[in-house]
């Protein structure tokens, strides 16, 4: 990436994140805007990179945690060709952007995050984990991405961990269900 | 003769301006930094002779960066979106600074 592209993704990215933290509803449309600047910027002039991919994340973290997470699920597609492990977030083994993003929400805002694929849409669903209602639904059916993610099929729970404050984990599994926890439609 | 003499003297003063600043930062007195950095902004701006290392942008995103560690981040935000708009036209940019400043 040349300096004059970085520094402009650069001060694109910290001012994105400073309008997030302003929360005022016209400052993050333009916000959003930036963010995708931003990584439009890095995806032109660089490859898979973990640091690239780290501040993508965190761009789109903070959209999921303002409100819109279907902006942020879509879009998140958008740098998937970046597909490394997300070390920072315990999330290294979850080879989907889109899921990674989604779980890292799910672990932002203390919510139980469903995902599953039957080959033709895939679902992502978050729950409540204090009344364990369905928060939000969202069906990703676009035909590139069914065709990403066709031969996946997983189920991923995000939850707090007990007894560590601000501290999450995260476990995978090749059921629709888990035997520790309700189950999920 | 007495241009040049001139052109000396500010150059060194600007230096050590710069020099001073470096040290605030690297001892986190961002607070303390940030009028200084201003200065060097100054600096550039009267310099007839300008060391090829310092651009002006270069030094507006590390203006910017060190004030989102202050209460100043509403200037912060000034500066970047200064940085975001012009850095395209402005080919001498260097990113000189180590890569934590950048993402």
């Amino acid at each position: 990436m040349s300096p004059p592209t970085r520094i402009r993704a650069s001060a694109a990215h910290f001012l994105a994140s400073s309008m997030f933290e302003n929360g005022v509803c016209k400052d993050i449309l333009d916000a959003k805007s930036l963010c995708m600047s931003s990584i439009r910027a890095r995806r032109k002039h660089l490859g898979p990179d973990d640091s690239v991919t780290q501040s993508s994340m965190t761009l789109i973290r903070d959209i999921c945690v303002s409100g819109d997470l279907d902006w942020a699920l879509w879009n998140s597609m958008l740098p998937r060709s970046l597909q490394i492990s997300a070390t920072g977030y315990h999330l290294r083994t979850i080879s989907n952007f889109p899921a990674r993003i989604a779980a890292v929400t799910a672990t932002s805002l203390g919510q139980l995050l469903s995902y599953s694929n039957d080959g033709t849409q895939s679902i992502i669903r978050l729950f409540n984990t204090e009344t364990w209602n369905l928060v939000s639904e969202i069906k990703l059916s676009e035909s590139v991405y069914a065709a990403t993610v066709a031969k996946e099929k997983f189920h991923i729970i995000v939850t707090r961990q007990q007894n560590v404050s601000n501290s999450y984990y995260w476990y995978e599994a090749a059921t629709s269900q888990s035997p520790s926890l309700p189950n999920l439609k | 003769m007495v241009d040049q003499q001139d052109d000396d003297i500010e150059v060194e003063l600007a230096q050590r301006r710069w020099n001073l600043v470096q040290s605030l930062l690297v001892e986190g007195k961002n607070e303390a930094a940030v009028p200084h950095l201003k200065g060097v902004l100054l600096d550039l701006e009267g310099l007839r002779i300008r060391p090829d290392r310092w651009n002006r942008t270069d030094i507006q995103f590390l203006l910017a960066r060190t004030m989102m560690k202050t209460s100043l981040q509403d200037d912060a935000s000034i500066l970047f979106r200064g940085v975001y708009e012009s850095a395209d036209s402005n080919p001498s940019i260097r990113c000189p600074f180590p890569s934590i400043f950048y993402v």
